[in-house]
């Protein structure tokens, strides 16, 4: 297991990639793409304060620890508690574990594979690396480099998936290890299908998830996008969701942050022809010292096409939140109809919350509007319910509840709405 | 000569009194910023020797934040060359050289314009540089304001005259609420900055009259690096006027003023701006580089500061008028229009920064962007952790007049205190069509309509504006507009 070792923090990953290299070599298909993005990966290096989109958030700490490479680790022993879905796609430390992935009753036209099998095939080849910008971002840079295992998961036209399909990444290492998970959905034209991904830790060290996403969208398809990230205070996590959208096509996003040390979730849509439809929902909420960013970015290329973002977070203790999103419209985008809201709730008077809901709009006949609200619970509310005979720490509860289930509903996915109030009433116990 | 035209009179016939007769030679000095230059400026300024200290500190700070290229700001959403800061002279009055022989010689564009202001020919020839041989004069109209101020106690005069004269008080308060650390600019207007207005207003009295450049420009001339500083005793109050709606000629690219505030208990300090630079050619060439940095304090309980502006000149505007709210129960107030056109490039906003109990802000900004230029809004809003009970409410709405203009909103909000209550809103969107035709089937020209509708999108903030500034304000824009749209 490479290890690496304490110099300038980019010069560590460089090395590890060199002596990684020789051991094991990328699998062949991959290695050009493999080694465009390690270049690109030292020419940027990682974030500094002084970048803007990274203004609030430090990751110097997390990189600066000494992490493993993560291999194919033991198998964990406990039967994997899964969504109740007949499609689940299991990866341990970042490698695939077949023996306990449930693949074999996909239907005919929907594909669930490893990418090491997968790199092979043309789609692949042609469009694995080409939305997830590594040429900008060191992190997606990072993933491309290392790319061995992953889930490719491709739908023919036409094809409706019945059950959601859920990645679920397991890690187990006992050192302090650095995963990186990568994802690659292709939904043929009029396709539907719903994917829900989430991590479960077994191990007890330190553990930095850099997970890359790609997901191409084709006319007239409908992907919906879970995220669930249920994080320890050892657990961090960067993740690059890249999503490019066909021509009247819908796309939804759901991303779910429960605590962990920092979380930095990157979502860009680039919808890339007409009459597309996307929607950013997110519910972040934090205890203790974590700290979540979510950094989003829609960038309307083409006109007539519909957009709402809507990210709701609350913040106890120490916690930190950051909502850094932004709607570009493009000159060609005319008739864009873009939303974006951002609501937080400070429990306590050592949580903070940056919102940075930005418009950039470059296109004249269009519809944007944004709001960004952050406060303390309804004082009126509370009362109301404590008048009703409510006790104060039931109301609270009570109000919260519903704060977070207005995201929670809105989820398309309709067997997670149980998982999800459980752990939304998790973290305010 | 109704009320507006008169109040552009006045400006014009400021200027003449400054004259042109005086020594050219004597008033510019050569390209480049040193220390020398720096002590250069400071003995035609006659400084104190703390004064000079002052420069100094300040320009070395300057250099160690210009001898590092990843110092400079690049923040901002504008798009300009490289500021050569060597091929600048750091001292030279403007207007002291006229810029044509005869009015044949300026861009007929801007005669345009002044002739729907209703500029008579004269003041004309001044605005935009031309040389004049008639001198004006218009002592006494000052000399009166002079009076009657000097007897409730107010100090108005130009940072030369303060310096001088109020040494105590320049000392004690210059430099506190923007230090020359602050920002690249706030550093280089520390270290050159050539005159400016000073503002004293002492405790519990009311200003009788708008405080403005206008009546004494002359005597402070009005250099690309000016400072103003107001200082606003306990209970006191005033009203500030700065600028002018009269598009001005000038050939000073490079501007970076700063503006400070200090409120005391229970005082209040209004500023209004008026912005009308030249902001360059078709091509945007030429224009006029705005870099200001004005801040204010609401040092003491129950103490408020409004900043209100209209901004529609310069081709890049980079300015972003703050209030600390250090008071309790202090208030802070931002309204601002900002219109672009042309290539003209605008990042301007406000900081909004809570630090005193049941503090108040609100921020009320419209932008409406024209032709191929871009409007951006970047405002700040930071509510500390002692910050209780702090509110804020801002709201942003950008118009667009046209396809290849582009608007834009980047907010940031910083919440320490959960007892905070931040609103924030945007919309951005385009004449709206309804209302366009409604106008225009009740016989309205589509070029009225649009005045109307922008004025009417304009209304909110061009209220705040003190009476002759209003109008002025409504009449500048409908000018504006004027072959920008359609």
């Amino acid at each position: 297991m490479p290890e690496l070792m304490d110099h300038r923090v980019e010069d560590r990953f460089l090395a590890v990639y060199e002596r990684y290299q020789s051991l094991n070599g990328t699998a062949e298909p991959l290695s050009d793409l493999s080694e465009k993005a390690i270049a690109c990966f030292a020419k940027t290096g990682f974030p500094r304060s002084k970048n803007e989109s990274w203004k609030y958030t430090n990751v110097t700490p997390v990189i600066k620890r000494t992490y493993q490479f993560a291999e194919a680790g033991p198998a964990s022993a406990k039967g994997v508690d899964t969504l109740d879905t007949p499609y689940v796609a299991v990866f341990v430390n970042g490698r695939f574990a077949p023996e306990q992935s449930r693949l074999d009753q996909m239907p005919a036209g929907v594909s669930i594979q490893n990418l090491s099998a997968a790199a092979k095939q043309n789609l692949v080849q042609e469009r694995l690396g080409t939305y997830a910008d590594y040429a900008e971002d060191p992190f997606a840079a990072l993933n491309t480099a290392f790319i061995k295992d992953g889930a490719v998961i491709t739908a023919n036209p036409g094809t409706q998936l019945d059950h959601p399909v859920h990645i679920l990444h397991i890690i187990t290492c006992s050192d302090s290890t650095l995963v990186q998970p990568r994802t690659f959905v292709y939904a043929g034209s009029g396709a539907s299908l719903q994917i829900l991904q989430s991590t479960e830790f077994a191990g007890s060290d330190y553990v930095l998830i850099n997970a890359v996403t790609e997901i191409h969208v084709e006319p007239e398809a409908q992907v919906d996008h879970l995220d669930l990230q249920v994080g320890t205070p050892k657990s961090s996590r960067i993740t690059n969701l890249s999503v490019y959208q066909e021509a009247q096509s819908k796309f939804y996003s759901g991303v779910f942050t429960f605590g962990g040390e920092l979380t930095r979730n990157n979502l860009s849509i680039l919808p890339n022809a007409e009459h597309c439809e996307s929607l950013l929902h997110g519910l972040f909420m934090a205890h203790g010292r974590s700290h979540i960013d979510n950094n989003t970015l829609v960038d309307h290329a083409k006109p007539n096409c519909y957009s709402s973002e809507y990210y709701k977070g609350i913040l106890d203790d120490h916690a930190i939140g950051v909502f850094n999103g932004k709607v570009l419209v493009r000159q060609d985008a005319q008739l864009t109809n873009a939303y974006q809201t951002n609501r937080s709730i400070l429990l306590t008077e050592t949580a903070r919350m940056y919102s940075k809901p930005a418009l950039e709009i470059y296109a004249d006949d269009v519809k944007c509007s944004h709001g960004a609200t952050t406060g303390q619970l309804d004082k009126d509310g509370l009362f109301y319910l404590r008048s009703r005979g409510i006790p104060e720490q039931e109301a609270r509860r009570l109000m919260l509840m519903s704060f977070a289930g207005d995201i929670i509903e809105k989820t398309p996915v309709s067997a997670m709405h149980e998982t999800l109030y459980d752990h939304v009433e998790h973290m305010l116990r | 000569m109704n009320t507006d035209t008169q109040y552009l009179h006045q400006v014009a016939e400021s200027d003449y009194e400054h004259g042109w007769s005086t020594d050219i030679a004597s008033d510019t000095i050569p390209k480049g910023l040193n220390e020398e230059v720096i002590r250069l400026i400071s003995a035609k300024k006659q400084d104190p020797d703390w004064m000079l200290e002052s420069r100094l500190r300040a320009f070395r700070h300057w250099e160690t934040l210009a001898s590092d290229t990843d110092k400079y700001p690049r923040w901002a959403h504008l798009d300009h060359p490289e500021i050569n800061f060597q091929d600048i002279s750091y001292y030279s009055a403007p207007g002291s050289k006229p810029r044509y022989e005869s009015l044949d010689e300026v861009d007929p564009e801007l005669l345009q314009t002044f002739e729907a202001l209703g500029i008579p020919l004269e003041e004309q020839k001044v605005l935009a540089g031309v040389a004049v041989d008639a001198v004006v004069d218009s002592v006494s109209v000052t000399t009166t304001f002079k009076e009657e101020l000097a007897k409730l106690g107010i100090i108005f005069c130009s940072f030369t005259e303060a310096i001088e004269n109020h040494g105590d008080l320049v000392r004690k308060y210059m430099g506190s609420v923007v230090p020359h650390t602050d920002n690249f600019y706030a550093a280089l207007n520390a270290a050159v900055f050539s005159d400016g207005s000073f503002c004293y207003i002492p405790p519990g009295v009311r200003c009788p009259m708008e405080l403005s450049t206008y009546f004494r420009i002359n005597q402070a001339g009005t250099g690309q690096f000016e400072r103003t500083l107001i200082v606003a005793e306990e209970g006191s109050y005033v009203s500030y006027l700065e600028g002018c709606t009269a598009p001005r000629r000038d050939e000073n690219q490079l501007h970076a003023a700063v503006v400070e505030i200090i409120a005391h208990k229970d005082a209040e300090v209004k500023y209004s701006t008026i912005q009308n630079w030249y902001p360059g050619n078709a091509e945007g060439k030429g224009g006029v580089f705005n870099f200001v940095t004005k801040r204010g304090i609401c040092e003491g309980t129950g103490s408020k500061i409004s900043w209100t502006q209209l901004e529609t000149g310069s081709a890049i505007t980079w300015k972003y008028p703050s209030v600390i709210l250090k008071g309790d129960h202090s208030i802070g107030e931002f309204y601002s229009v900002a219109f672009t056109k042309g290539r003209q490039q605008a990042d301007t906003g406000t900081k909004m920064l809570h630090l005193g109990r049941n503090t108040s802000s609100t921020i009320i900004s419209k932008g409406i962007s024209a032709g191929q230029s871009n409007n951006s809004y970047r405002g700040l809003v930071r509510i500390n952790k002692r910050a209780e009970n702090a509110r804020n409410f801002a709201q942003c709405d950008s118009m667009l007049l046209g396809d290849r203009c582009g608007a834009h909103t980047f907010p940031y909000l910083e919440i320490h205190n959960p007892t905070a209550q931040v609103e924030h809103e945007a919309t951005t969107s385009k004449v709206g069509e309804d209302q366009m035709f409604y106008c225009q089937q009740r016989g309205i020209s589509e070029q009225d309509a649009i005045k109307l509708l922008v004025s009417g999108f304009c209304q909110e903030i061009l209220t705040k504006l003190p009476m002759e500034f209003a109008v002025e304000a409504r009449k500048l824009l409908a000018i504006e507009l004027e072959g920008s749209v359609g």
